[in-house]
């Protein structure tokens, strides 16, 4: 009698979620916003296209350097991230997401309330996106630039006059 | 020749000579209406660059602004040519000296073949050639000297001192401040004499 009971829930459950989606393939192109000398964060969106060869997810998480963002579902296979950081923190270099269905996302939870790491939880797939660093304007700004070269005018102008005088 | 040296005795209505007068006028801080000019001429540019400062970089508006412009560059104009005048007096003279061998040296090579010339002469034409060289050379020293310690003042105020002030008011008292300093600092007699 158990035994049925557990049958027919699972059947009911793979009914309404779907079939466990199983070796998915994705691929991700990224942008980021890079000029931070008019703006204090950067903002991130990444473009996913995900695809699962049989079954399938109801919604995807993803985990980019430690951050877990819900992904959004944009059109048939096709899904979006994007997330925002003070440009001193952001990541920049090559990214990996890793991506979870619920389940996974699940998981992560525990793993976080339980205060362990969420890099133990397994992911369905992951994706690498590569993200320029932030332009912080040059090196040295105009106007200090310019007030060493008046300065430096300047003292060769007092020490002749000093010369001069002497 | 004794007709001109007669015409040069004449006493004027001050009791000089005109020798006597040119000589003294010379050493007095009072300048010619060249050197005036070359002074205001110079000091206006110097004053009115700033505007394109503050207009470009601080973006104040140059119509609404027009009156701190003009106002601030007369004013700066005023003591810019007053700290010209100041540098110029305190170099003259020790320009005058510094150069003296070298442009003796010079005038004699240049009359050396002249042997109908008086001793008197030659040396009358090295002090007026001197005077010449040194008057030049402390004008111009002085334009330079002023100008580079303006603008580095200006640059060093507009851009850190009063980096957080509005525009206004970081125009006001940058141009005041470098100018009114200027003006200042070439009053004093560090020059020893």
């Amino acid at each position: 009698m158990f035994k049925f009971v557990v049958l027919v829930l699972s059947v009911f459950a793979a009914s309404a979620f779907g079939a466990q989606c199983t070796s998915p393939k994705a691929s991700a192109t990224s942008f980021t916003s890079s000029d931070a000398t008019i703006v204090s964060q950067v903002a991130s969106i990444v473009d996913l296209s995900f695809k699962c060869s049989s079954g399938e997810v109801t919604q995807l998480f993803a985990e980019v350097a430690g951050q877990v963002f819900p992904v959004a579902k944009v059109g048939t296979d096709k899904y979006q991230i994007s997330w925002n950081d003070d440009f001193k923190k952001s990541v920049t270099g090559s990214v990996n997401i890793r991506l979870f269905d619920e389940e996974g996302y699940s998981s992560i939870r525990k793993a976080q309330r339980e205060g362990s790491s969420i890099s133990s939880v397994k992911s369905l797939t992951e994706v690498v996106v590569s993200i320029p660093s932030v332009y912080n304007g040059p090196l040295i700004n105009s106007e200090l630039l310019v007030a060493v070269l008046t300065i430096f005018v300047a003292y060769f102008a007092y020490t002749t006059k000093s010369k001069l005088q002497a | 020749m004794v007709q001109k040296s007669a015409t040069q005795q004449k006493v004027g209505a001050s009791g000089f000579t005109k020798e006597e007068e040119l000589l003294l006028n010379d050493f007095s801080r009072s300048t010619t209406t060249k050197s005036t000019a070359i002074f205001y001429a110079n000091a206006l540019i110097v004053s009115a660059l700033p505007i394109w400062l503050y207009w470009r970089i601080h973006s104040m508006d140059l119509i609404s602004s027009a009156i701190f412009f003009v106002a601030l560059t007369a004013v700066s104009t005023y003591f810019m040519a007053m700290a010209y005048k100041n540098t110029k007096f305190s170099l003259k003279f020790k320009i005058a000296s510094k150069r003296e061998d070298a442009v003796t040296r010079e005038v004699m090579r240049a009359l050396a073949d002249d042997k109908k010339m008086s001793k008197k002469e030659k040396d009358e034409r090295v002090l007026w050639k001197k005077n010449e060289v040194a008057d030049y050379e402390s004008t111009t020293f002085a334009i330079f000297y002023n100008n580079a310690l303006y603008l580095a003042i200006i640059i060093f105020l507009s851009f850190f001192f009063f980096k957080n002030t509005a525009p206004a008011i970081n125009y006001i008292f940058s141009i005041g401040i470098s100018s009114g300093l200027l003006a200042l600092l070439s009053t004093g007699s560090n020059h020893k004499n």
